[in-house]
């Protein structure tokens, strides 16, 4: 162990540019002993990591004699880009030595090489680099505490400069965060409002889509209030899905484009059929009905059909301006009225006068007096055997028009 | 409205989100745009080492004034640049733009550098770098250029704004209808005819209508900052 007494600190300027240049290296010599190392410190100017460093020192004697040529090698330096490093290990040097003279031959990087002033390309492999650097040699405390005030007041002088090297990319992405979030923010209101409001609307909501019709349901049972099939020919079933249809709402084939309705009923339904229901079908020429259970046709259930000619619902019975609107109507065929006291005219409204039916049939108990005014029809069948000939019932008909229960 | 009427809006809003996507990825619009376009350098020499290929170029413009001639040093998968200057400068700032070998811009670098020497430290470029343009910013005090890209202009930030925010109420609108044809068929399309859904999609465009605002309010704003290195605000004395 040798104890050093004098220090001396030399700054080092030759080839300032070099890839890892040295700036400073101190001399340690111990008179006593006539021992003397030094220690360097250097700068990397790479912006990679700096892992091996070779270079030549020539010892040089006070007349700038070269005393003597080594080559160190520093491994598993661990130094960072563009910054200084101080490897721990000493070189050791002749007594009379008096300074030095440093050439860098090799440097190796992260992803390069640099030796002896040229590039090579070291990116294949991956340095592993220590997380403590090399043992260092044997020294005195004084030494190790002389070198380590060395480094710190280096450190602060470092601190107190400006960055000497900074190299930082300014080609910016144009991106605002806020705006990013709040697009967020509005997609996750949004869906979750929509999963909330379904939910909701499934569990407060009466009314289904199945198979194109709207069905309002109650229990078992379901009213079509809606259909937004495309047919020309509809023929509404007895059941949809598990639901018994029982009444055409209001609404059901409102302002569609059907031209002919089939209603099946079934036989221990009574069937209704909403005023409204067919409200405004433009196309509509023929509705009918099969099946034996009973049907109520309630007031302007056909109101502004002006292309229907034909109804045929013979277990029908209608209400008064059930009709209205129906000026094209030639054939209607139905049960009878809900109110025997009302007149055929009743069930048109104003537009009875207009009102030219070819054939009518229905099965009535009884039809007041002039049951058959204000409007013209051909032709009457009453399907009733039963049928009561009050005064003046068929007043405005021919004997000929009349056929009852199959008798003329 | 029909469920075949919702359903035809759909397919519509989903064509025109997917095109509204490629449109804003192809159109670039928050592109930085450069205030300098490229320059080819005067090439002085070129030189082939071992390992490297070596070419020096001439400065052009006002950066001639301090920076005279800079090498590039092209190895097999790196490239380098280092700089040789008029003269030692107690601090210098200067831009490197990198192009690519179709020259167009791949990388912007601001180079920071004081008590120099006569040439720069190794500065390390993309490695699909072909060509640099040298653009002095700042030299001891002297100030003569500050940045190399532009700030987005307004136009740009509008149309950004517009398209995304659009893009969003039509990505909306595909995922509502989505999310309800996977919660329930029979429901679907009552709540499609009840006030809920145009809650919703009345909401949607409201909220996109300031998304639109707050986007443009932001880059702005953004654009302020840059401009003035990060301050917003100034006193005048």
């Amino acid at each position: 162990m040798s104890s050093y007494n004098r220090i001396e600190k030399f700054k080092h300027s030759k080839n300032p540019s070099d890839i890892v240049a040295l700036k400073e290296y101190i001399l340690f010599t111990d008179d006593r002993a006539e021992e003397k190392c030094a220690m360097f410190k250097f700068y990397n100017t790479l912006n990679q990591p700096l892992s091996f460093i070779k270079f030549e020192v020539r010892q040089l004697d006070g007349n700038g004699e070269v005393l003597e040529s080594s080559t160190v090698v520093y491994d598993h330096c661990n130094a960072e880009a563009n910054g200084y490093f101080v490897p721990s290990a000493k070189l050791k040097l002749s007594y009379k030595c008096v300074r030095l003279a440093v050439k860098l031959e090799e440097a190796y990087f992260d992803r390069v090489k640099w030796i002896k002033g040229e590039f090579e390309d070291n990116s294949y492999k991956f340095e592993n680099y220590a997380s403590s650097a090399a043992s260092p040699a044997a020294v005195r405390e004084e030494v190790r505490a002389a070198v380590k005030a060395n480094e710190k007041k280096a450190e602060r002088v470092k601190k107190k400069k400006r960055v000497v090297f900074s190299s930082e990319s300014v080609a910016r992405k144009n991106f605002a965060v806020f705006p990013a979030v709040w697009r967020v923010i509005i997609c996750i209101l949004v869906i979750a409002f929509t999963i909330a409001s379904a939910i909701i609307f499934k569990q407060q909501s009466s009314v289904i889509y199945i198979d194109g019709y709207d069905l309002r349901v109650s229990g078992e049972t379901a009213a079509i209030c809606g259909y937004d099939g495309g047919e020309d020919k509809v023929t509404v079933p007895k059941r949809v899905g598990k639901y018994t249809v029982t009444k055409l709402a209001d609404g059901a084939f409102k302002g569609t484009r059907v031209k002919e309705v089939v209603i099946t009923v079934s036989d221990d339904v009574r069937y209704v059929i909403e005023g409204g229901a067919f409200e405004n079908c433009s196309a509509l020429e023929y509705i009918s009905s099969v099946g034996e259970g009973t049907v109520t046709v309630l007031g302007d259930a056909f109101k502004s059909c002006p292309s229907l000619t034909r109804i045929s619902l013979p277990n029908a019975q209608l209400n008064s301006l059930s009709l209205r609107g129906c000026e094209k109507l030639r054939t209607l065929e139905f049960d009878r009225l809900i109110d025997e006291r009302k007149t055929l005219a009743d069930l048109f409204g104003a537009s009875a006068e207009k009102i030219s039916l070819t054939r009518m049939t229905f099965a009535p108990n009884s039809v007041p007096t002039d049951f058959f005014k204000d409007v013209k029809v051909e032709s009457v069948v009453i399907l009733n055997l039963n049928f009561m000939e009050g005064d003046g019932w068929d007043n405005g008909l021919e004997e000929s028009e009349i056929t009852i229960g199959g008798r003329g | 409205m029909t469920i075949i009427a919702w359903r035809i809006l759909c397919i519509v809003s989903a064509v025109l989100f997917v095109a509204g996507m490629i449109a804003l990825a192809c159109l670039r619009i928050l592109k930085n745009k450069y205030y300098h376009a490229f320059e080819e350098d005067e090439l002085f020499k070129r030189e082939k080492q071992t390992n490297s290929r070596n070419a020096i170029y001439f400065t052009s413009g006002e950066t001639k004034n301090y920076i005279r001639k800079y090498v590039l040093c092209k190895t097999t998968y790196d490239s380098y640049l280092v700089c040789n200057y008029t003269k030692k400068f107690q601090g210098i700032t200067y831009f490197v733009v990198e192009y690519s070998a179709r020259k167009k811009v791949i990388a912007a670098r601001k180079i920071t550098e004081s008590n120099t020497s006569d040439t720069s430290k190794v500065i390390a470029l993309s490695r699909k770098c072909a060509y640099v343009n040298v653009l002095i910013g700042e030299a001891d005090g002297v100030v003569i250029n500050t940045d190399v890209i532009r700030p987005l202009s307004i136009t740009r930030i509008r149309l950004y704004a517009l398209i995304t925010n659009v893009l969003v109420f039509l990505g909306l609108f595909v995922a509502r209808h989505v999310v309800l044809e996977v919660i329930g068929m029979q429901t679907m399309k009552p709540y499609l005819t009840s006030y809920f859904n145009y809650i919703a999609v009345g909401a949607s465009f409201l909220l996109c209508l300031i998304g639109y605002f707050i986007t443009v309010k932001a880059f702005r704003r953004k654009n302020v900052k840059a401009l003035n290195g990060g301050a917003l605000e100034y006193e005048f004395v």
